[in-house]
């Protein structure tokens, strides 16, 4: 059964081409625009992997961050980080809210992008 | 760490101790002296005056603090959000170059590839863009790892040789003979301080001059020089020529392209390691410009 990816990412240019690159790939999508949508979509697809963008309208992507991690409903599934901002107490603050991974948005091909969910996804079998 | 200098309340509270204690004195003085009836009514004056002293200090400190940090953190988002469509743009078009929207023949293949690589670059100079305007308003923390000066030294002095063989000018680095053990750096911004001397340097210095630069370790730490034949600075000069924009009088004749903000942010990476930074010129003799990093977080 193909693995559900869930994309919290307010930038529909972006969210849309790594929608595109998963889809190639072989998993199945679900994507959410801001935060309440995205914690909405978690309760309703159940995902597998959550792609999460930090800088999100409305909720920021710390806050959604730590309530997925606070229930345990949903604090099992892996959040990987997707964020354009890059500094060092960002991916600290991200890793230390619980995230399983950090990316750099301007930083990675597309190709990196998949290695690293697909490597999140086997470490947490 | 340095984040908490934009926006912390500065102490002026200093200001106002001085007045009241002159105050509190003279008070007393009444009291002794002119009586009681004297001494109520300078009481009541000068409690207005300090009113009116915390009053007028607490609208000077917050309002320069506040919108000089607000100026920052929007300088700052708005640069960080130049680069959010840059990357969608730079991941479309690598999509595109893998295939994933279809096969493209070479020719579509070549120009992409370019388009990716500029839309790259734009990123990597969006990105130096703010640790300029960082280093500038001294709002950034220094990523130390442990560097070694020489080779930093040595990498800046082989990007600049075709410049150097250009003018003509005669180049020397000096090492010292035993090979220096490396120190805690942020080893980005040291390659800036050491680019913006060397740059320096050869821009102000005319064609078959000559530049000598050191590298040594002395008691107070490791020191690095870099003497030019170059124009000099001018006596006048001289003592403003750390300050944000400043450009030399001489310099600016020279209509060679300069920004003036160089030196300023070079000061404010020495400075920020605890190192100190220094000169010395003559008009149309030459610079040489020194600065010691201290060694006391030693790496062997």
């Amino acid at each position: 059964m193909p693995k559900t990816i869930l994309i919290i990412e307010d930038d529909e240019f972006f969210r849309d081409l790594v929608d595109k690159k998963l889809i190639s790939e072989g998993f199945d999508v679900a994507k959410a625009v801001d935060g309440e949508e995205g914690i909405k979509k978690i309760k309703e697809e159940k995902p597998d992997l959550i792609l999460l963008d930090l800088l999100l309208p409305n909720i920021d992507g710390f806050e959604v961050l730590e309530r997925i991690k606070k229930d345990p409903a949903t604090a099992s599934i892996p959040v990987i980080i997707l964020s354009n901002l890059g500094q060092k107490e960002e991916v600290e603050k991200g890793l230390e809210f619980g995230a399983a991974d950090f990316l750099i948005k301007a930083q990675f091909t597309s190709d990196e992008i998949i290695e690293k969910v697909k490597n999140v996804l086997a470490k947490n079998r | 760490m340095k984040k908490e200098n934009c926006c912390s309340k500065k102490k002026g509270w200093a200001f106002i101790i001085g007045p009241l204690v002159v105050l509190i004195l003279i008070e007393l003085w009444f009291f002794a002296n002119l009586g009681q009836t004297a001494a109520y009514i300078l009481a009541i004056l000068a409690s207005a005056i300090i009113f009116f002293l915390i009053g007028a200090l607490l609208i000077k400190t917050d309002v320069p603090e506040k919108s000089e940090c607000t100026k920052i953190e929007s300088t700052s988002l708005t640069i960080h959000q130049l680069k959010a469509p840059l990357s969608g743009i730079k991941l479309s078009l690598e999509m595109l170059l893998s295939g994933d929207y279809g096969k493209i023949n070479e020719e579509q293949k070549d120009i992409l590839k370019k388009t990716y690589e500029k839309s790259d670059l734009l990123i990597r100079l969006i990105d130096d863009l703010l640790d300029t305007v960082k280093i500038n308003e001294g709002v950034y923390n220094l990523n130390l790892t442990p560097t070694s000066v020489e080779d930093i030294v040595q990498s800046v002095a082989d990007f600049y040789q075709e410049e150097i063989k250009k003018k003509n000018i005669k180049f020397e680095f000096q090492k010292p003979s035993e090979a220096l053990s490396k120190i805690m750096l942020d080893e980005k911004k040291i390659k800036l301080v050491v680019q913006n001397l060397f740059d320096n340097a050869i821009r102000y210095t005319p064609v078959g001059g000559s530049i000598k630069s050191y590298l040594r370790l002395t008691k107070k730490g490791l020191e690095f020089q870099i003497q030019d034949s170059g124009i000099g600075i001018p006596k006048d000069q001289q003592d403003k020529l750390f300050t944000r924009f400043f450009r030399a009088r001489n310099a600016i004749k020279t209509e060679i392209e300069g920004s003036g903000l160089g030196l300023s942010i070079t000061k404010n990476i020495i400075k920020a390691h605890n190192g100190e930074i220094w000169f010395e010129s003559k008009e149309n003799k030459g610079s040489t410009f020194y600065f010691n990093l201290p060694i006391s977080n030693k790496i062997k």
